[in-house]
């Protein structure tokens, strides 16, 4: 009986879903190209800081001011390299542009590859485009997890056709995540389609996704 | 030639680069004060907050990753736990991320080190890290100790997960093949079939795949190990 009614819900998805048009991954590269070389075509402004430090160093003037110069640049650069070891790792976002795969037995999450065609640079990053669907009643749905440092707002789930389905697309990085929904903005779900992660920390239901690297 | 600059012009630069270094200096010493302070804002209890501070302090002095701490205070915030839980939630993952960042080797990434102290709070031992880094020195561990976690999630034991993800890498198992691996695992379990039992079959027939894949390149075939348990 259980299988017949999932089997009647991704039928009812996969319905859904089915006319959205798959983006040409051929556009996608361009656009990526466009931007990778914009990026190259940036002005170098640590070269235009050399030039003028430079010149400030060659012309005769006071050693206290040499000195000066030469340890506020050493504290600016040092704090500068410091601030960038210390930041944690942003996770890119990308559009999720190719067609939907075929919906699992196991749930209605499905890992696809973000970015079929893409340059070298950014397939070094290996993100995925996860599908995320919440079956429920609530006037809002949002999806927590490592992801988004759980922020309960960061992520809205989008209603469809106003029926208890809620989705969203998310770029995660592979490997292992813990994630939860939250409807109306305090109560905590686990997804009944994946697998359960036990929060022996603050005692919330979660559920656990492990993300296949393409 | 150039010329030589007046007095008033060597002065002018002198005041520039003096307020220039005492302003480097100044965001050197507030730098990470400030980042802490930031990142426990959303903390409302004062005591928390300074018990949260000397915490992250105190491993960032050992060389601890900060960026899952702060992660956890956030989770902690956004469930809305008291505060002596996300106090104590972050004391916990602190010394595990210490342990997993000594057994993984002090070079790993966040990331590898964030995923090791996720294997040891469900009970995998920091010597099954210290194996798993043996067979992959120079490549991230991410994903294989998140599939053992997981495995270990579903009920495999830490030994029997470990040694078979670790026999898997040594015989060339891609990261794609260990975590499709625990999905097909995860779905026998849901159609009933005892997590250990699902695991070994799994396991055995990634070995089938990839001693063809050997087999068409033209090494040596693989034998398939003993069941470690």
């Amino acid at each position: 009986m259980i299988g017949d009614e999932r089997d009647e819900l991704i039928e009812r998805v996969r319905h859904i879903l089915a006319p959205l048009p798959p983006a040409d991954p051929r556009a996608v590269a361009r656009v990526l190209s466009a931007i990778a070389e914009d990026a190259a075509a940036s002005p170098a402004r640590p070269t235009v800081w050399i030039t003028r430090v430079r010149a400030l160093l060659s012309r005769p003037m006071l050693s206290l001011s040499g000195v000066g110069a030469v340890a506020a640049l050493a504290l600016i650069l040092g704090y500068g390299l410091r601030s960038e070891t210390s930041a944690p790792a942003a996770v890119p976002e990308l559009a999720a542009v190719d067609a939907f795969d075929a919906l699992t037995p196991m749930g209605l999450r499905v890992p696809r590859p973000a970015l079929q065609a893409m340059t070298s640079d950014v397939e070094a990053l290996a993100v995925v485009a996860v599908d995320f669907v919440f079956e429920g009643s609530g006037t809002r749905v949002s999806l927590v997890g490592d992801f988004n440092d759980w922020a309960v707002d960061s992520t809205p789930m989008q209603r469809i056709d106003s029926g208890p389905l809620w989705s969203v697309t998310v770029p995660m990085t592979p490997g292992r995540h813990v994630y939860a929904f939250v409807v109306d903005g305090e109560r905590w779900q686990s997804d009944p389609n994946a697998a359960s992660a036990p929060d022996a920390d603050f005692g919330k239901p979660g559920s656990v996704i492990m993300v296949r690297p393409r | 030639m150039s010329a030589i600059p007046g007095r008033g012009t060597v002065r002018r630069r002198a005041v520039f680069l003096g307020l220039l270094l005492a302003t480097g200096t100044w965001r050197v010493l507030h730098a990470q004060p400030a980042r802490v302070t930031r990142e426990l804002s959303e903390v409302a209890d004062g005591r928390t907050r300074a018990m949260l501070s000397a915490v992250v302090r105190d491993a960032e002095a050992n060389g601890i990753p900060l960026a899952p701490l702060y992660g956890k205070i956030r989770e902690g915030t956004a469930k809305q736990s008291p505060p002596n839980r996300i106090t104590d939630a972050v004391r916990a993952l602190a010394t595990r991320l210490a342990t997993s960042r000594e057994a993984l080797a002090s070079a790993s990434s966040v990331d590898e080190i964030a995923a090791g102290a996720e294997a040891l709070l469900i009970g995998v031992p920091a010597s099954a890290l210290r194996q798993l880094r043996q067979v992959w020195p120079a490549q991230l561990l991410t994903e294989p100790l998140g599939v053992v976690t997981e495995l270990v999630a579903y009920g495999v034991s830490a030994s029997h997960a470990t040694a078979r993800v670790r026999e898997l890498m040594e015989s060339g198992a891609t990261n794609a093949q260990l975590v499709g691996l625990s999905t097909r695992v995860q779905s026998d379990i849901v159609s009933g079939t005892a997590a250990s039992a699902a695991f070994e079959r799994r396991a055995r027939s990634a070995f089938g795949v990839l001693s063809a894949q050997q087999a068409k390149t033209g090494s040596s075939l693989l034998a398939i190990p003993p069941r470690p348990d």
